[in-house]
């Protein structure tokens, strides 16, 4: 007999899962949407904002709206001194040096953080309980539900950002045209900036719900690795595609690991976005939301 | 021996022997142990506390004059938990001289066997390794020394059973890291299940370990376990403590092996408010309350310093100080046979095969290693973890040999 209780745990620990994904694939798609760069650190910046958080509150017991309030300065520092020491020099070289340089990044604050702060994995705590909430057959965990509700509510702070605000229109102009917005006088370096500090923000806020979900340590860079599906899939310049990717995403290696597992003995969760991610760039390469750029060659 | 070395300290030799001297034993002889650890990567939690532990023992053992005399000198070597540079370690060791090496790692313990036979080398593998090697015959240079995962398996069904009063009928999910460590348990297990009569589902969790959500809400929510026996390495047990606790699955009817049992791992997972009742499995004592541990604070002492911070750690601290200390008593018995302290790899494994009854103060498990029986027994104890600390809920057992005896024999009878 079909267990539907089993079904609809799987489906809604996807989507809270899903709704976290999003919220570090929001990082990603900021930069991309307004600078045309990959960002490979991701994860690492979300390792990086969890460090900071986790030592802030246990090493110097500061109360949690401080270690909060002082990663997101931090991770917005970090994005301004990242875009102004590292990238600016890359304006106008091939996308394949920034791609490059974030490698190289992610590699640096990977041997970084444990450097910095120890290699021991350190509780981020939160005051949420571990218990789970009990609604009917579903069992939420309160860091998930957290989680999922800061996710929506930056993706919606972000989208009015871009479709509303003069920066944002500006941002979209820079991603659109270098050239062109440069022209109109539009101050591209600053907006470049803008982008990688507001990943910044986006960092620190998967920091501290990816910390308190996993524990901080070099661990905590993996979850980047899931970034990547979840953008391909949504589109890599959407933010509503950030949402339905990491929906997605969420939902699929779930119910994978819930089904398929027994089968073939484990594993399923770690290749099914993959295997998603690979039949999406055949099918619709620039994603759900993607900008459809079609070049004639 | 140094050449230059060799002429005034034969000329002592040869004065001590025409003065008759009754205060004068043999000359000191440098005794190499090596020391395999992982301060850096996958597993590095455990080498930075375990270690430690290794070479406070070495240094408290120097400073009351050595093994009979003589001086020991631990040499460490980081292998990142990687296999090629653990070879190149074993290779350092060697040429260092090291007449027993503290292996660090199953893969490693699997790939240096070979080796470790023919250079006549003893190799420890406590708490890891391969289970068959408690069969000293086949293996003669390899000594698990601590509970094998057939030995912990059995032991952990036998505290499932003690819990939940009984096993028949009941439903057991073994939650595991997928490598080969990690599987080894399963057959003994699914022997057991058959034997006793009880249910049993695997659920695997791919390297690095860090999801699982899937796994636990099958166990909690479909599967609807009555108890579960966890397997972790790293990262993973931590995130088990606390996905299981977000399913709301009881940390009380989970047991877990050994390599997801200190207090690294509770304080990953949040620390031990947050991991109330979970059962952890040991091979060593725990805690800070044993005399030769008293005496390490007391050696810091003496040399004006405080004691090492690593101390606090004490599953891995401790077991860092029980692998040093059945080292050292071997190469204790081998130097019985040898005063003059030129001891081998084969004196020392000779010297491994004669210990009994060394328990140093109740911090090792009443070991007896026999030419058969490199394991020492298959001892274990249960701790859990309550008010805020570990607490003792069994003393020194051990339980189904007769099965993990058979799996070792049926290893054997396979070659």
């Amino acid at each position: 007999m079909f267990d539907w209780q089993f079904f609809g745990l799987l489906i809604s620990n996807g989507v809270l899962i899903g709704l976290m994904y999003s919220l570090i694939a929001l990082g990603f798609v900021l930069v991309y949407k307004a600078t045309d760069a990959i960002n490979f650190a991701q994860g690492e910046f979300v390792m990086i904002a969890g460090f900071m958080v986790a030592v802030a509150l246990g090493a110097y017991g500061a109360p949690l709206w401080l270690a909060v309030a002082l990663a997101l300065a931090l991770m917005i520092a970090f994005g301004f001194g990242l875009e102004r020491a590292m990238l600016r020099p890359l304006i106008g070289r091939p996308i394949v040096a920034v791609i490059m340089a974030t490698i190289g990044l992610a590699a640096i604050l990977r041997g970084f953080g444990p450097l910095m702060w120890g290699a021991e994995t350190k509780p981020l705590a939160l005051p949420i309980p571990d218990e789970p909430i009990v609604w009917g057959p579903l069992f939420i965990p309160p860091i998930q539900l957290l989680g999922a509700a800061v996710s929506l509510l930056f993706l919606a702070i972000f989208g009015w950002f871009f479709l509303r605000s003069r920066q944002g229109i500006a941002m979209r102009a820079v991603a659109d045209s270098q050239q062109v917005a440069m022209a109109m006088g539009v101050n591209v370096e600053r907006y470049f900036a803008l982008a990688w500090a507001m990943t910044g923000i986006v960092s620190a806020l998967g920091g501290v719900v990816w910390g308190n979900l996993l524990g901080v340590d070099v661990h905590l860079a993996l979850v980047g690795f899931k970034v990547f599906p979840v953008v391909i899939l949504g589109g890599l310049d959407s933010i509503p595609g950030a949402i339905i990717g990491g929906l997605i995403i969420g939902i699929v290696e779930n119910v994978a690991a819930g089904y398929v597992d027994p089968w073939v003995g484990g594993g399923t969760k770690d290749f099914a976005p993959y295997v998603l991610m690979i039949l999406a760039l055949m099918i619709r390469p620039y994603g759900i939301f993607g900008k459809q750029i079609i070049e004639r060659v | 021996m140094k050449r230059w070395l060799a002429i005034p300290i034969g000329l002592l030799m040869m004065s001590a022997v025409t003065l008759g001297s009754p205060g004068w034993a043999a000359a000191s002889h440098e005794i190499v142990l090596g020391l395999q650890c992982d301060r850096t990567g996958a597993t590095q939690t455990v080498g930075v506390h375990l270690c430690p532990g290794y070479h406070d023992y070495v240094r408290l053992v120097n400073a009351k004059g050595g093994v009979d005399g003589h001086k020991i000198r631990a040499v460490e070597i980081d292998h990142e938990y990687k296999v090629p540079q653990g070879v190149e370690a074993y290779e350092r060791h060697k040429k260092e001289g090291a007449v027993v090496i503290s292996l660090y790692g199953t893969p490693h313990t699997y790939a240096l066997t070979q080796k470790l036979t023919e250079d006549h080398i003893p190799g420890t593998s406590p708490g890891f390794g391969r289970a068959d090697a408690t069969d000293g015959t086949r293996y003669p240079y390899v000594f698990p020394l601590a509970a094998s995962y057939w030995s912990q398996a059995g032991a952990a069904v036998d505290f499932a059973r003690k819990q939940m009063g009984g096993l028949k009928g009941k439903k057991i999910a073994f939650l595991f890291f997928d490598n080969p460590a990690g599987r080894e348990p399963i057959p003994v297990l699914e022997d057991l299940a058959a034997r006793e009569g009880f249910q049993l589902r695997t659920f695997a969790v791919p390297p690095p370990g860090v999801e699982m959500g899937a796994q636990v809400l099958d166990i909690a929510q479909r599967y609807r376990a009555d108890f579960v026996i966890a397997h972790l390495f790293g990262r993973s047990p931590s995130v088990s403590i606390k996905e299981l606790k977000r399913v709301g699955y009881p940390l009380r009817k989970v047991v877990s092996f050994v390599w997801g049992s200190a207090e690294a791992d509770i304080e990953a997972a949040g620390g031990f408010g947050v991991a109330e009742g979970y059962h952890t499995m040991q091979y060593a004592g725990v805690g800070t309350d044993f005399p030769v541990l008293t005496e390490i604070r007391e050696m810091y002492r003496k040399e004006g310093k405080e004691p090492s911070k690593e101390m606090a750690s004490t599953v891995y601290y401790n077991r860092g100080v029980m692998w040093a200390a059945v080292a050292v008593e071997a190469v204790r018995n081998a130097l019985k046979a040898k005063p003059d302290g030129k001891v081998t790899g084969a004196d020392v494994k000779a010297g491994f095969e004669k210990i009994k009854g060394f328990t140093l103060g109740g911090l090792l498990p009443p070991l007896e290693i026999t030419p058969n029986d490199h394991e020492g027994g298959g001892w274990v104890q249960i701790w859990q973890v309550k008010g805020g600390k570990f607490a003792r809920v069994t003393d020194w057992y051990k339980a189904y040999q007769d099965v993990v005896a058979k799996h070792i024999k049926e290893a054997g009878a396979k070659k």
